[in-house]
């Protein structure tokens, strides 16, 4: 009896252990990466003047220059990371598609949608919000998007296929709507349209990241607890279904959470595009399936890819901040091929 | 065992069977029919998934008054399709099984049950192995350890031996009469090899085209080639070896 345990234990080590390691090891990295982003910039901080601005024992424009631009920047690119990691990590698993990420099914073309009529047209889809016109217009028809999506898969009782190409669908409809608004706009307004979808932290403060830190610490608290479900979707449906979970339930949950996720970054920092694709292939490579540590996992690598691009983005070209989503498609993209590439020799 | 009594099941308004009734009593029961005779669809309703009109009783007692979970507990199914590509080792995936009781932290008695289920297939070196990775036949028999890890009091099989070579669905009936004598699980598995059924089968069930028992009892006195005319419309020979073992040898299309 005691041997069977054992011997269980010993397999179950081997299996974990490795995983624990690189989660510990890449919460360091993380941390290295996010005081390097906070010293990287133009204001030609030296490290030392760095560290006790972060102290509050400089003069009063380093500590605005750290405490007010750089670390709300480089904590954004952080938890945005993390966000669109774990976003990336649900919509592959309930799709069962390595090529799903926060953005497929339309969720950003959405909030890409709802940004374009605040920006160009001002059109507050909820009156008197001021400010936060552009937020509250994507956050809703992302929410929008992802309820019809839900609505639709309720009543068809819809599996996966059937739900991609609904989401496709949508993306479509979405983008050509957004084009629409595009060919109506001044050069002005479809400037600065332009400029917002190529992604960029610039406009993040404390404000915003603290609503982004709590949207992501709940998206992620909510998948965790439902870890093993999770874990049971990258199964076969009829095997899940044959563990007892309701399978179309758990998606459509899961489509809501991945919603909140993506309507929350889009409408902070614009459309970061590959984080979503890359942060959960990298991390199930390493991880494996099992959800309580393949989600952990591809939060942190979105984290470590976004706070890296954060530092690019400011030394690429000196003095010029480059839009971050530009950095992470354009690096990002022959890295990731590569990767394919080798991996695919080492299983032949 | 297991008896169902006038179970009615429809798709839309076509119905796969009516007033279907039929008694498993032994250990290791099969079902065989032709195509869309609505085998796996009697699987999906045994097991709960498909919802029919009708009795299935467990040991006397009507399953329709248990609860979700006390059915799964005497319950297990397989289904038919091969296991995805997953990247999901061995070991997690037989772990899953006992997905009604994991939770965050693994315990000793999780931990036992999965290794003594792979051990009992000889599969234990695998454990670390992603189940996407492994042959079709060891694979077949990771979910089968997925569904031991419960202790069920049946397993529900459909077609099991698809994709399988000789040797290895041989192999698996070994398996399947070892769990028998280990743990005292009965089996109910669909199939669709005459000959494999007749060889181990201990009662044999007969659905013919139009979803009716046809016949159900030992292979010996039901396997004819009156049967398989009327239910397969072919023509065969059927003869018996020295066991008395019904082999069946079909001829022509009928």
């Amino acid at each position: 009896m005691d041997k069977t345990v054992q011997a269980g234990r010993e397999i179950y080590i081997n299996i974990v252990q490795k995983k624990i390691t690189i989660i510990t090891a890449l919460i360091f990295v993380i941390l290295f990466s996010l005081v390097i982003n906070i010293f990287v910039g133009s204001a030609g901080l030296t490290l030392s003047e760095t560290v006790a601005a972060i102290a509050r024992q400089a003069d009063d424009t380093s500590i605005l220059v750290v405490w007010d631009i750089r670390m709300p920047v480089a904590l954004s690119a952080v938890f945005i990371g993390a966000a669109l990691g774990m976003a990336g990590c649900e919509m592959q698993t309930i799709l069962r598609n390595p090529m799903a990420s926060a953005y497929t099914l339309g969720l950003s073309s959405a909030a890409s949608f709802g940004a374009a009529l605040a920006i160009v047209l001002r059109f507050s889809v909820i009156p008197g919000v001021g400010n936060y016109m552009l937020i509250a217009n994507s956050l809703l028809f992302t929410m929008l998007a992802a309820g019809v999506i839900i609505a639709f898969s309720k009543k068809s009782g819809a599996d996966r296929g059937i739900i991609i190409l609904f989401g496709i669908a949508l993306n479509f409809l979405f983008g050509s709507l957004t084009t629409l608004i595009k060919y109506v706009a001044n050069e002005v307004d479809l400037q600065s349209f332009v400029f917002w979808s190529f992604g960029s932290l610039t406009k993040m403060n404390w404000e915003k990241l603290a609503v982004t830190v709590f949207v992501t610490v709940l998206c992620f608290i909510i998948f965790a607890r439902k870890a093993w479900k999770l874990t049971a979707m990258s199964l076969s449906d009829t095997n899940a279904l044959s563990l007892g979970i309701d399978v179309n339930q758990v998606r459509r949950n899961t489509i809501f959470f991945v919603a909140l996720l993506a309507a929350t970054t889009v409408s902070f920092a614009g459309t970061i595009g590959f984080v979503g694709l890359v942060a959960p292939h990298l991390a199930r490579m390493i991880s494996g399936e099992d959800q309580r540590y393949f989600l952990p996992l591809s939060a942190l690598i979105g984290a470590l890819i976004l706070s890296l691009a954060s530092i690019l983005c400011k030394i690429l070209v000196p003095g010029t901040i480059l839009p971050i989503g530009l950095i992470t498609s354009i690096i990002g993209i022959p890295f990731f091929t590569a990767l394919i590439l080798q991996r695919k020799r080492s299983y032949m | 065992m297991i008896s169902i009594d006038s179970l009615t099941f429809r798709y839309g308004t076509a119905p796969v069977f009516e007033n279907l009734s039929i008694d498993f009593k032994k250990n290791l029961n099969v079902v065989i029919g032709p195509n869309a005779a609505g085998k796996s669809t009697l699987l999906k309703c045994l097991f709960g998934l498909l919802k029919a009109q009708g009795t299935i009783c467990w040991e006397g007692n009507d399953l329709s008054s248990l609860s979700k979970d006390e059915r799964r507990n005497i319950m297990a199914y397989l289904p038919q399709e091969e296991m995805p590509a997953t990247y999901l080792t061995v070991f997690e995936v037989a772990l899953l099984g006992r997905i009604s009781s994991l939770s965050w932290h693994i315990t000793d008695r999780d931990l036992e049950k999965v290794y003594g289920a792979l051990k009992g297939l000889h599969i234990e070196t695998l454990a670390e192995r992603f189940a996407g990775e492994i042959s079709g036949g060891q694979k077949k028999l990771v979910s089968i350890a997925q569904t031991l890890v419960r202790d069920p009091k049946v397993i529900l099989m459909d077609e099991p031996t698809n994709s399988l070579d000789m040797q290895k669905q041989l192999e698996l009936f070994d398996v399947i009469h070892q769990i028998i004598a280990d743990k005292d699980i009965k089996f109910i598995i669909v199939m669709h090899d005459l000959n494999l059924s007749c060889r181990h089968a201990e009662q044999l069930t007969i659905l013919d085209g139009n979803g009716a028992v046809y016949a159900s009892g030992s292979p010996k006195d039901i396997v004819t080639e009156e049967m398989l005319r009327n239910v397969y419309g072919v023509e065969a020979n059927v003869i018996y070896d020295n066991k008395g073992i019904p082999v069946v040898s079909p001829i022509r299309s009928l």
